[in-house]
């Protein structure tokens, strides 16, 4: 008989029992849905921050389920082979999912294991005395030479699977208490188990010490009935690694190793009652399962359109040159941006509406120059939280998304760098835990990035572009991050962040023999100070202060006597401050302040035309002195909120907010020169902002959810300049409309359709007005509130989870083609199975905006893109290599296009008779992605060369029309052509 | 609030590239099909006393300054590939349309602007201003581009009256109603030429503004008329000419009575920067007078040369005295955001066009304090035709350049060159740019 459960822990290793629970209890740390579960922010602490470990007050227990059936086949052909499983159990004992953690080595002999499991039905597993999902590792094992009178009967099973739930019980009690079992003996085992290569401690590994009794004298060990009197001590290894056991007999004994999604490993030790043996262990992790890049969705909390994504799972896509921030270009919602990318088009909205946060702290930009890669180094990002719409009020000024990037946690245990190099920049890594007697463990870890593209655009230009004529471009990046962590008490953190950005780019040139010369830098910096304490009854406070400075400075002049600059610059700070009060699991509330401050310091000094006259020049009169304009002052922005959850059931949530918004400028009189215009009589902008969001599960799998507010975002410094702008602006608005349903479609796949609708108003709108204030005074208007938007879409995002599948009939093939004899059973690791994911996400939308006088003429913005596909897919195959690609098939940007034109005798130009604004579209945009990388795993030490290659077949995408003089002609400025992007990455 | 309002980096990268696209394009000096190149209009402006549309027309007096003006519009219109005939309309277009006037409805425009009371007067005045602004057609003569390598059209002046209704149609609005505007009103000539020989680049359509100016320093102006300009406008009435021995450009405290813009003159080109030579390199006109190197020598301003292949011309366009007038502009003072003056010399541009060999697009006084243009010729095998044999008429190569004041007066500039078989005994790429060989 074959497939029943049987006992094994008597049994010698060398003789397992034909198939039984081998019921390996180590993964039962935490419940499965905590592990799958995406991470959580920082104001999401109740749910997801880590929790005291729950604690495992009754183990699943089985209750019914099919057996396995051996496969003629295999029996036919003497196949014999074990199937370890990883068995998810959901809170009503049913199983949710199943996966191989084992392969046996024949596809035939896998199926029908986890054909029998998906059939098992338990009484669910209880931590703390409430049901809970929880994950099992399961041992199938298929073996001909069965006795059968060995065959477990279902009582036995029973009994059997009571002493293993409640060995697993003890031992769990027992790790979490530093030993293995009672003490007995003396301490003279310990170790630490960790990630080879990371050097990670690794958690729950379960240890066995097999110890084999002496043989009787006297014995037959020919006895078929003989068994080797062994015995089995296991235990678990803590949060840190760590693993002990007492007593442990003298002598050589093997020790076993054993984890989840690592191979397992064994020494052989000698042990001694006088000497405590100490042991460090590295567990290689199989890399067929280290699927890193998953898209997820934030199923348990209360937004509707969030997504997370966090440091591991973004950092292989393809086309993003490994740059984390990059993937949320491929999620619905956001558009394409021309060329490398970098403007974060959300929802059709401006650029500019879109928040950027990094730890909660306003940053001006997300990516360095060029949008090839971002201001935050990939090791120093924990996780990233994109919201293209219907976000809370925690996040203020901002009508369209959120970005808001979240600094690593550093949970490291000891210490660890990484560096990449590639062909554009260089950047590292490192930091671990610092020591000192009489004080809290302080974690410190510090990152920087420089680029040298400055170096070799000028090389590329005079090999590949000779005639580019002596014109140097260099452009020049860098970043840092650093930030120290601590816990001085239970309960309370604190850290201290400080990073920054610096954008330089200079192009030197000469042409027609005129000498010219441009120059442009931005850069930031700031420093973040936060405590995060937990309070009694359910409170948890969070404050963070902050302080940064700004600045961007852009110059150009050259031989034609024509020179000038802008600049502007502002020393920022903010505070926030929440306290979040979760009265039970039905009702949770929270009130914040959000605080920024900014100086105000602009100039502009720029040769303007001041001429009035009505008759055009050919060219604009050059004054002889620049013309000077600034503005300085301080600009402040209160900002206070209050949020409630509601989940009064499992299947029904609501989240209403309030959001209160007062923005005003104080004038720094001293700081005031002659003849400098400064804003001193604009009124306070205010505002109350009320939003709502709320999920319904309507059936298990499906869910409905839906989420309306109002948005708005204040007008910058530049804005209500006065010569630049208009003080009396008021804040432009956005009302958010979204419903949408998430399904779950099979056990990998999901799908999550979003439609939403924005209305904008009181955008602003330049204009040409001029105010005749009497006796020569004329002020010119320059913007107004009179623009009106609206963009009506829908998102559609069709996810595979991480799944593995086994490619045996590859190996199969291989055996065929090679013979037995060339045949090496390590290629059964390379054929064992390939690890999958991916997603297809497609948003259709149509964005327009209205600026005519009448307001009756809406017209397509320019980030109008009525279809956006994106279809992202990765292979993690054996042997450490990674597979992956992108492709993206997108409509063209709206367009205008002239349709002829009238030269112009007094200017030389020819004017074009346009088309109906943007009544045209560029071409479809479509191109393909790939990455490959190889992962080296070594004790100390890993690294991974890696290829990320852009427009594999190179396709020749427009990026923008450009005219002939007369607009007779047109050609294409062509997109990014084929760029391979080669490097290496190393961490120990 | 606390984020740019654009994302400059990536604004500028969009641009950087966009400036650094390549492209297959024509380049707009080089003069390669049909092209409307310049008009000139003499006079280059019409002055007009501010009593003319300030006070309303039953109100004017006996004597009261009724101007007429007779106006010439000169068209520069080229193909070089030749063309057996061409047709044209020309149009004067009232201001305030848009800049193509190709949505102008003329005849309804013109009923728009009767405002006399009496039916006779009526007539009278719609037939004036019918014929002014209906559109001219006119079939115009074979083009050689054998005796002009350029290949000008001819026929292209045209005659216009301005007269008072013209005048009051011009500077009023359907009302009636004039009011008072210290910036000039500009109609424009309007003209559509077509080749219809052509197989590509058939037509082109151009127009050039013709500034009617208001005098605001007309004694016959109303007493408090200057005092309500200051309390409006901020603007102070001088009351007499400038000195031009003190008038200097920089801001100006009063406004100056205004004189009639002039069209400039151009007398014709100097060669300079010639380097020695022995040998005759350059003839120049009819009957050809060789030049030297090491001589300076000044052609006309539609002068024919002879010249080497790929020769580098270094040419100074010469004025006439007087090209470069004194003017007043009103100027826009940021820091105080009122109207200010200022007064200015012209500073001419030159706007240069070669149908064969390489010139600049412009030459200027303002950036480059010149108006020197360098024109490097062609190489003879380039422009001559396969089968030409010693004793063929000399391929031939054109610069043609219009002056323009920046204020509506203009000049052109033509020089032709008949380009000599290349030297065997000169290297080719010692002939050209750089290589100052004529």
């Amino acid at each position: 008989m074959e497939g029943r459960c049987g006992g094994m822990r008597r049994a010698s290793l060398k003789r397992l029992v034909v198939i039984g629970w081998c019921a390996l209890w180590a993964t039962v740390s935490a419940p499965a849905s905590a592990q799958l579960e995406p991470q959580a922010t920082q104001f999401d602490q109740e749910e997801a921050k880590p929790k005291k470990r729950p604690k495992l007050t009754k183990p699943p227990q089985f209750i019914e389920g099919e057996e396995a059936v051996y496969p003629p086949q295999a029996r036919a052909e003497s196949r014999e082979g074990d199937v370890v499983m990883r068995i998810d159990i959901d809170a009503d004992g049913l199983v949710s999912r199943v996966a191989i953690v084992k392969s046996s080595g024949f596809a035939d002999l896998d199926v029908a294991a986890m054909g029998a499991v998906t059939t098992f039905v338990f009484v669910p597993a209880e931590f703390d005395h409430k049901p809970a999902p929880v994950a099992i590792e399961y041992r199938q094992v298929f073996q001909l030479d069965v006795v059968v009178e060995e065959v477990a009967t279902d009582e036995a099973i029973k009994a059997e699977e009571e002493r293993n739930a409640q060995a697993a019980l003890d031992e769990m009690v027992a790790a979490e208490t530093g030993g293995a079992g009672p003490a007995k003996g003396p301490l003279n085992f310990e170790g630490i188990v960790r990630e080879a290569g990371s050097k990670e401690a690794l958690e729950g590994v379960e240890v066995t010490v097999v110890i084999e009794g002496a043989i009787p004298e006297g014995t037959d060990i020919n006895d078929p009935n003989f068994e080797y009197p062994i015995e089995e001590r296991t235990t678990f290894s803590d949060a840190e690694g760590r693993f002990f056991f007492y007593g442990v007999p003298e002598g050589t004994h093997r020790v076993s190793f054993g984890l989840a999604e690592f191979e397992p490993s064994f020494v052989e030790e000698s042990f001694s009652f006088k000497e405590r043996t100490e042991v460090i262990v590295y567990l290689d992790p199989l890399v067929s399962n280290r699927l890193e890049t998953v898209v997820r969705e934030k199923k348990a909390r209360k937004e509707v359109a969030k997504v997370q994504l966090t440091r591991e799972e973004v950092r292989k896509v393809p086309g993003t040159f490994g740059d984390p921030l990059r993937v949320i270009e491929n999620l619905p919602g956001l558009a394409r941006a021309p060329f490398a990318g970098g403007a974060l088009i959300v929802r059709g909205a401006n650029p500019a509406d879109t928040g950027i946060y990094f730890d909660g702290v306003p940053i001006p930009i997300v990516y360095h120059f060029g949008g090839l890669k971002s201001v935050v180094n990939a090791e120093f990002l924990e996780t990233l939280d994109f919201y293209p719409g219907g976000f809370g009020a925690y996040y203020g000024r901002a009508t369209a998304g959120i970005v808001d990037v979240s600094s690593r946690e550093l949970k490291m245990k000891s210490f660890r760098g990484f560096t990449d190099v590639s062909v554009i920049d260089t950047s590292f890594f490192f930091g671990g835990p610092v020591e000192i007697e009489g004080f809290p463990k302080v974690t410190v870890a510090a990152a920087a990035r420089r680029s040298y593209i400055d170096a070799l655009i000028p090389l590329a230009l005079d090999i590949f572009v000779p005639e580019a004529g002596g014109i140097i471009a260099a452009p020049v990046y860098w970043d840092y991050q650093l930030k120290a962590s601590i816990e001085p008490w239970t309960g309370q953190t604190l850290s201290l962040f400080m990073f920054g950005s610096d954008d330089d780019l200079s192009v030197v040139g000469a042409t027609g023999g005129t000498e010219f010369n441009f120059g442009v830098k931005q850069s930031f910096h700031r420093i973040v100070g936060r405590w995060t304490s937990k309070l009694p009854g359910g409170l948890t406070h969070f404050f963070q202060p902050f302080v940064g400075i700004d600045g961007t400075d852009l110059g150009f002049g050259g031989s034609f006597g024509l020179e000038g600059g802008l600049g502007s610059g502002s020393r920022n700070w903010g505070v926030r401050d929440e306290l979040r009060w979760r009265a039970s699991d039905a009702l949770e509330a929270a009130v914040g302040i959000d605080y920024l401050g900014q100086t105000q310091d602009f100039s502009l000094e720029f040769p303007i035309p001041n001429e009035i006259t009505a008759f055009p020049r050919v060219q604009f009169r050059i004054p002889d002195e620049n013309t000077a304009i600034a503005a300085q002052g301080q600009q402040h922005a209160f900002g206070t909120y209050a949020e409630g959850i509601f989940q009064p059931t499992e299947w029904f949530k609501i989240v209403p907010s309030v959001r209160f918004d007062l923005a005003y400028f104080v004038i720094d009189e001293e700081e005031l020169d002659a003849g400098e215009n400064l804003i001193s009589d604009r009124p306070l902008l205010w505002s109350v902002d009320p939003r709502i969001t709320g999920r319904l599960t309507v059936l298990p799998g499906t869910t409905l959810k839906g989420a309306m507010g109002v948005y708005r975002q204040p007008p910058t410094a530049q804005d209500l300049n006065s010569n630049t702008g208009n003080p009396y602006l008021v804040m432009p608005r956005a009302w958010q409309f979204i419903g949408g349903v998430e399904q779950s479609l099979t056990q990998y796949l999901n799908l999550d359709v979003q439609m939403y609708f924005t209305g904008r108003d009181l955008l602003l709108q330049g204009t040409n007005e001029l105010i005749n204030e009497g006796n020569g005074k004329i002020r010119p208007v320059n913007l107004t509130n009179q623009g009106l938007g609206r963009t009506l879409g829908a998102e559609f995002l069709l996810r595979h989870e991480i799944g593995k599948y086994p490619i045996t009939f590859l190996r199969d093939w291989y055996k065929a083609i090679l013979g037995p004899d060339l045949y090496f059973g390590y290629l059964d690791k390379i054929f064992s199975e390939v690890g999958a994911f991916g997603w297809i996400a497609y948003t259709l939308s149509r964005t327009e905006i209205d600026t005519s006088e009448n307001r009756d003429s809406f017209i397509l913005t320019q980030f109008d893109q009525t279809h956006i596909l994106t279809l992202v897919g990765q292979l993690n195959l054996p042997l450490g290599f990674t597979f992956g690609g992108r492709f993206r098939l997108v409509s063209g940007n709206p367009a205008t296009l002239p349709v002829g034109s009238v030269h112009d005798l007094d200017t030389t130009s020819y004017n074009a008779l346009p088309q109906p604004a943007r009544s045209t579209r560029l071409p479809t945009f479509h191109q393909l992605d790939f990455r490959i990388d190889r992962k080296f795993v070594f004790d100390n030490f890993s690294f991974t060369p890696y290829l990320d290659l852009l427009n594999v077949y190179n396709q020749v995408n427009a990026e923008q029309y450009q005219i002939d003089y007369r607009a007779r002609e047109r050609e294409i400025i062509q997109g990014l052509p084929i760029l391979p992007n080669f490097g290496l990455q190393g961490e120990f | 609030m606390l984020r740019p309002r654009l994302p400059r980096l990536v604004a500028l990268a969009g641009m950087l590239a966009a400036l650094t696209a390549c492209n297959n394009f024509d380049q707009q000096n080089q003069l390669n099909d049909l092209r409307i190149l310049g008009m000139v209009t003499e006079p280059a402006e019409i002055l007009y006393s501010a009593l003319y549309t300030t006070i309303p027309i039953e109100d004017r007096f006996p004597g009261f300054p009724l101007p007429e003006y007779d106006v010439n519009v000169t068209v520069y219109a080229f193909d070089p590939r030749g063309a057996p005939g061409a047709n044209s309309t020309m149009q004067l277009c009232p201001d305030g349309q848009d800049a193509s006037c190709i949505d102008f409805d003329h005849a309804e425009w013109v009923e728009s602007r009767i405002f006399s009371e009496d039916p006779a007067q009526q007539e009278e005045d719609r037939a004036a201003i019918g014929a002014l602004l209906t559109p001219q057609s006119r079939e115009h003569d074979a083009v050689d581009r054998a005796a002009d390598p350029t290949g000008q059209f001819v026929q292209m002046s045209y005659d216009y009256t301005f007269t008072v209704p013209v005048m009051d149609a011009l500077l009023r609005n359907r009302d009636g109603v004039a009011g008072f505007d210290i910036f000039p009103s500009l109609p424009r000539f309007v003209m559509d030429l077509e080749n219809p020989s052509a197989f590509d680049v058939r037509t082109e359509r151009a127009f050039k503004r013709l500034p009617l100016g208001l005098d605001l320093n007309d004694p016959a102006l109303p007493p408090g008329f200057a005092d309500a300009l200051v309390q409006v406008l901020g603007l102070k009435l001088c009351g007499e000419d400038p000195n031009p021995d003190t008038f200097v450009e920089g801001p100006a405290d009063c406004l100056f009575p205004k004189t009639t813009n002039q069209n400039p003159i151009v007398v014709g080109f100097d060669f300079y920067d010639a380097q020695a030579e022995e040998e005759a390199f350059l003839e120049t006109g009819i009957p050809p007078v060789p030049i030297h190197f090491g001589t300076r020598a000044t052609i006309g301003a539609t002068a024919t040369i002879r010249a080497h292949s790929g020769a580098r011309l270094n040419l100074r366009p010469i004025l006439a005295p007087g090209a470069v007038e004194a003017y007043q502009v009103y100027t826009f003072d940021i820091d105080n955001q009122s109207i200010t003056l200022e007064n200015r010399y012209e500073d001419p541009i030159i706007s240069w066009y070669t149908t064969a060999g390489s010139a600049p697009g412009q030459t200027q006084t303002q950036l480059q304090s010149s108006l020197d243009v360098v024109w490097t010729l062609p190489f003879f095998d380039d422009i001559a035709p396969e089968d030409w044999a010693d004793g063929d008429p000399l391929p031939r190569a054109a610069l043609f350049g219009m002056l323009r004041d920046q204020r509506g007066g203009a000049a052109p500039i033509k020089i032709i060159v008949e380009v000599r078989p290349d030297d065997p005994d000169i290297p080719k790429e010692a002939a050209g740019p750089g290589g100052g060989l004529f």
